[in-house]
């Protein structure tokens, strides 16, 4: 299909980055095997790991470090939602663009939730709220990258969650995830999903890459609503979207005990 | 269909009489895409002919394609096609949805819906991924779109998609519609989903949908893609003069300049200059095209500075770039108890303000009774015939018949003198509606025409609900008018039936906008003359045809234009063609009439059969196809095979620009076949010994396109001012032919009828369809597929 790109669309072109993402993960995954109970710092995976921490023995991974501590993020995808026109373009291009496919229920942008009644939802009213059936205020909920302690990365019970340079992303390292699910129910804002049935074969978690500091969702934006910036902690000034089982909260302080 | 990408390999079949839910192979509908195509199909093998749009038999075929999900530009459209209601013999039609419905129903692992039979009781169907169930809709029924949506949407959740009719569906209006996400309707189906008993179908969709290219491919395709594109209708050059910009247009929907905001969003948003790709700017980020959504202000383009204060954002439908509905905060409008949120766009943003007067006191009168109009009529899911059944209103409200005209219509002596509202609505009819028996004015003040005359929106609030209760239901606000209820609801082509003063000036009066049998014009002579004439003759209601239309408005030269129209259709790139290399647009305003052309007559197909393909893939016709584009590096040439790739890439069955031209042609040519075998039931009715003729039965248009207004072969023969050699300019029948509408010396659109004879030879041509009948040869339906048709209709067949 080569012919079908123009001069204009080869210098628009930039690199989609999954591909390096997947890279990185799996390069650092293999170093990772000569790190064994050593920071990470300043080899590209910048994080404080400790061996045996919450790991189970059903992942198969309770004889490798986990990361505990880890640095904050680099960049972040920040949302304007007077900007959303709603196209979900950018749930599109996030998993289109990475994976090969179309599936909105699984994108790291969140759109379709809070499209018709707003981040409340229909229950709360809808004429004067949120959304397409409302004033038509749109949120775009993306992953706030969190800094220590990272609900998702923390309340893995598989260490699945890890943190990779350039941008330290919290990225899903897919050779240790089983599917599970709990980083699901443990983000207070519902950033992560599943793309199969809880624990079925093949179930992975996503959650957002940062695109190795491109994010598609960024460039496929058609409002200028998404943007990518330097992080900032978000957590402590935008509303939980879902509360996180006690069961969940127990198991991250008890890692918290490790060093707390 | 496993090893393609775009389908998802299952089509739901709903059967509500038994209950029954089944899945189906999407496969033995490839050849068809989906959308509209499927729809013809299963109508084809499963609606006979003597089946009405009510009967339980009939089908309504919620149809999504290939491309519907697949986040290529555009692709968030639904086809719902069905026996059409407004028809007036409820001929194969169908009505078009954008929003989210119809990915997220891809999403949920389905290639499209097939509805039949009838509940027992109102029902609505969820369908949450595979689990599909019939559920109960006593509570539903009575309540509007929003109220039926929001109980559906608690009970499945915020992130689901839902279509739903509303009261005037329920009640059997002919104008009715379905409406997913607020405010985007599928015209026309409403009362088939009403007859049914079915009020809604929400989808809740988690699964995934394959992409057969690679992905690095597809996302550089995209933005390959999205660089040809201009704004809505495709218009591809600024209505302003900028900087950066060689030319402007003062008639384009690229609006966007600086100083115009999004008057209402918060803070206020400046849209600004929003450049093509080749003019970056600082401000974009990171490129032009993450400005695309601004580009489109339809709140400025269609209601100037206060439509721009009121905008709160431009929105629109899944994956589509272009955005054009406009959202508006107007809060008047709490002030009779509606919201002061709304959306729509186009004729959408005024189904019910032909009914009524603006305040010319108001700055805001306009945007007021329009939103007013989308807030009743979103709700109620009454549907505007694209405005003809308004401007029926508007002329039976308002126009005193002659004694001519009375005679000449065989009507009673007595009409004349009076309006057709107080010929045939009976005076308590007319007392509750303008506070005396004959409807004379001054109206009583409060009465809705009184209120409607003075441009109170608040007459609205009265009128739609009164015409969704079609007559037929305990009327709502304690007024009694059926007649008037009934008369509006049914739709011009019904009501033609009835009051044959409307078919006339359906056919007689331009500003009826009518291009045939009581079909509303869209997009017709407007359009490039004979090129929209000969698009409107071949659907079964207005053609609803942009794919000239974004031609004609595109923005460029109108010699550029002939010259880029030139290149696609007289140069062997399309299957679509004129050797000769005639030329092909003109703009009469500018050349004044011009005669028909082979090259006119290969556009002519071309934009029919695109139609057809982006209503079965699905995607927009509103603004697609891209056959120019804002590049000057291009030239301002698009590229016509960008369908194809698209379908290539998303499915992996590659085709290219012909094979998909030939495969819309086999879709176009299905829906001919289709609608003759039931025209030809309903001739056969009245004479057995008479068979359709598509030619001269449905391939018609409307006598005020010519020149004379009638002729012994087509032309009506009765009628003021009728007859053949009548001059039409002057027939002195000033009111069919109001002075307004005949200024057409040097600008002239009329037609001949012989031109437009010649131009129906030349596009049947195109199409490989007969000339003396218009159907499509045996050596056609054999090329396309389609043996099957001629062996079910061998008579028919020339």
């Amino acid at each position: 299909m080569k012919e079908i790109f123009t001069a204009v669309a080869r210098e628009l072109k930039k690199d989609a980055s999954t591909d390096e993402v997947t890279a990185l993960i799996r390069k650092h995954f293999t170093r990772r095997q000569f790190l064994v109970g050593s920071s990470a710092l300043g080899l590209g995976v910048a994080t404080f790991s400790i061996l045996g921490c919450g790991a189970s023995g059903a992942g198969g991974a309770s004889e490798t470090p986990r990361q505990v501590f880890v640095a904050n993020a680099l960049g972040m995808v920040v949302a304007e939602p007077t900007l959303c026109v709603g196209c979900r373009r950018c749930e599109a291009a996030c998993v289109a663009y990475n994976q090969g496919f179309v599936q909105p229920s699984i994108s790291n942008v969140k759109v379709n939730r809070n499209l018709l009644f707003g981040v409340l939802g229909v229950t709360k009213g809808f004429q004067r709220g949120d959304g397409d059936y409302g004033n038509f205020r749109v949120v775009q909920d993306t992953c706030r990258q969190c800094p220590h302690p990272v609900p998702c990365q923390l309340a893995c019970p598989h260490g699945a969650i890890e943190v990779i340079a350039p941008v330290n992303a919290r990225v899903v390292n897919i050779d240790k995830c089983v599917g599970c699910g709990i980083c699901v129910a443990a983000c207070p804002w519902a950033m992560t999903s599943l793309n199969g049935p809880v624990n079925a074969k093949g179930t992975k978690s996503n959650k957002c890459t940062l695109c190795n500091g491109n994010p598609e969702c960024v460039q496929a934006c058609p409002a200028g609503a998404l943007k990518y910036m330097a992080w900032s902690d978000k957590t402590k000034d935008i509303p939980a979207r879902q509360v996180v089982p006690a069961s969940i909260q127990l198991a991250v302080a008890d890692s918290c005990a490790k060093c707390h | 269909m496993a090893q393609y990408g775009g389908w998802t390999g299952k089509i739901l079949r709903v059967d509500l009489s038994t209950g029954a839910i089944t899945s189906e192979d999407t496969s033995k509908y490839k050849d068809y895409l989906g959308g509209t195509g499927l729809g013809y199909k299963v109508l084809w093998d499963e609606v006979p002919p003597g089946t009405k749009a009510w009967d339980p038999a009939n089908r309504i075929i919620f149809g999504v394609g290939p491309l519907t999900g697949s986040g290529a530009p555009c692709s968030g459209r639904v086809s719902v096609t069905t026996l059409w209601p407004a028809h007036k013999d409820e001929l194969p039609g169908s009505g078009h949805m954008g929003g989210h419905w119809g990915p997220e129903l891809k999403y949920a692992g389905w290639d499209s819906i097939i509805v039949q039979g009838k509940a027992a009781t109102p029902v609505w169907i969820k369908i949450v991924d595979d689990k599909v169930t019939i559920e109960d809709a006593a509570r539903l029924w009575g309540n509007g779109i929003y109220r039926a949506t929001e109980e559906i949407c608690t009970n499945m959740g915020s992130s689901a998609h839902v279509a739903s009719i509303g009261q005037a569906g329920e009640n059997l209006c002919r104008l009715s519609c379905v409406i997913c996400d607020r405010s985007h309707s599928a015209g026309g189906a409403g009362s088939v989903m009403g007859s049914k008993n079915l009020k809604a179908i929400g989808v809740l969709g988690t699964g995934s949908l394959k992409i057969a290219a690679d992905k690095k491919v597809w996302a550089d395709y995209n933005k390959h893609y999205l660089s040809m594109m201009g704004a809505n209708n495709q218009m591809v050059v600024p209505r302003t003069k900028q900087p950066w910009a060689e030319y402007n247009n003062s008639g384009s929907r690229w609006t966007a300049d600086k100083g115009i905001f999004w008057g209402a969003a918060t803070p206020p948003v400046e849209t600004g200059y929003c450049t093509d790709v080749e003019h970056p700017l600082p401000v974009d980020c990171p490129s032009p095209l993450n400005k695309m959504g601004l580009r489109t202000h339809k709140g400025y383009g269609d209601f100037g500075v206060p439509g721009a204060m009121h905008t709160v954002k431009m929105n629109g439908c899944h994956a589509c770039p272009i955005r054009c509905h406009i959202a508006t905060d107007i809060p008047a409008l709490e002030e009779y108890g509606v919201s002061r949120y709304n959306q729509n766009t186009c004729i959408g943003n005024s189904i019910a303000t032909g009914l009524m007067s603006t305040n010319a006191a108001n700055p805001d009168s306009s945007i007021t009774n329009a939103y007013m109009s989308n807030a009743l009529c979103d709700d109620f899911g009454f549907w505007s015939d694209y405005s003809l059944y308004s401007a029926d209103y508007k002329w039976a409200y308002t126009h005193v018949m002659t004694a001519l005209e009375v005679a000449a219509l065989g009507l009673p002596a007595g009409y004349a003198g009076k309006t057709p509202f107080q010929n045939r609505l009976p005076a308590a009819e007319l007392t509750i509606l303008s506070g005396n028996a004959t409807a004379t004015k001054p109206y009583t003040a409060g009465t809705p025409f009184a209120k409607a005359d003075a441009g109170d929106p608040s007459a609205l609030q009265v009128l739609v609900p009164l015409i969704s209760s079609n007559g037929l239901y305990p009327v709502l606000n304690g007024l009694k008018t059926p007649v008037f209820a009934q008369a509006v609801a049914m739709g011009p082509a019904w009501l033609a039936k009835q009051w044959p003063e409307i078919g006339y000036f359906n056919d007689h009066g331009k500003s009826a906008s009518s291009a045939k049998m009581n079909h509303a014009k869209h997009h017709g002579v407007e359009s490039f003359g004979q090129i929209g004439v000969l698009n409107g003759m071949l659907w079964n209601r207005d053609s609803q045809n942009h794919t000239h239309q974004n031609i004609v408005g595109c923005g460029l030269p109108t010699a550029l234009i002939n010259t880029i129209m030139k290149e696609l259709f007289t140069t062997g790139k399309s299957i679509f063609n004129d050797p000769t290399g005639s030329d092909i647009t003109f703009v009469s305003a500018e050349t004044g009439y011009h005669s028909v052309t082979p090259g006119m007559a290969a556009m002519t197909a071309a934009a029919a059969v695109y139609l057809e393909l982006y209503n079965s893939l699905t995607v927009c016709n509103y603004t697609l196809p891209v056959w120019v584009s804002p590049l000057k590096s291009l030239t301002y040439r698009g590229d016509a095979s960008l369908d194809a790739q698209t379908y290539s890439l998303v499915t992996g069955d590659t085709i290219d620009q012909k094979g998909l031209e030939t495969v819309g042609l086999r879709i176009l040519t299905l829906f001919r076949a289709l609608t003759a075998r039931y025209m030809d039931y309903v001739i056969k009715k009245t004479d057995a010994s008479k068979k359709v003729n598509m030619r001269t039965d449905h391939d018609q248009v409307n006598d005020w396109h010519f020149e004379k207004v009638g002729d012994a072969v087509t032309g009506p023969l009765t009628g003021p001012g009728t007859g053949p050699g009548t001059d039409n300019v002057s027939t002195g029948n000033t009111d069919a032919y109001p002075a307004t509408d005949v200024a057409f010396t040097g600008t002239t659109q009329l037609m001949t009828r012989a031109d437009i004879d010649l131009g129906r030879d030349l596009l049947y041509a195109q199409f490989g369809w007969d000339k003396a009948t218009g159907m499509p040869t045996a050596a056609t339906l054999t090329k396309l597929g389609l043996d099957y048709v001629k062996a079910a209709i061998p008579t028919l067949i020339p």
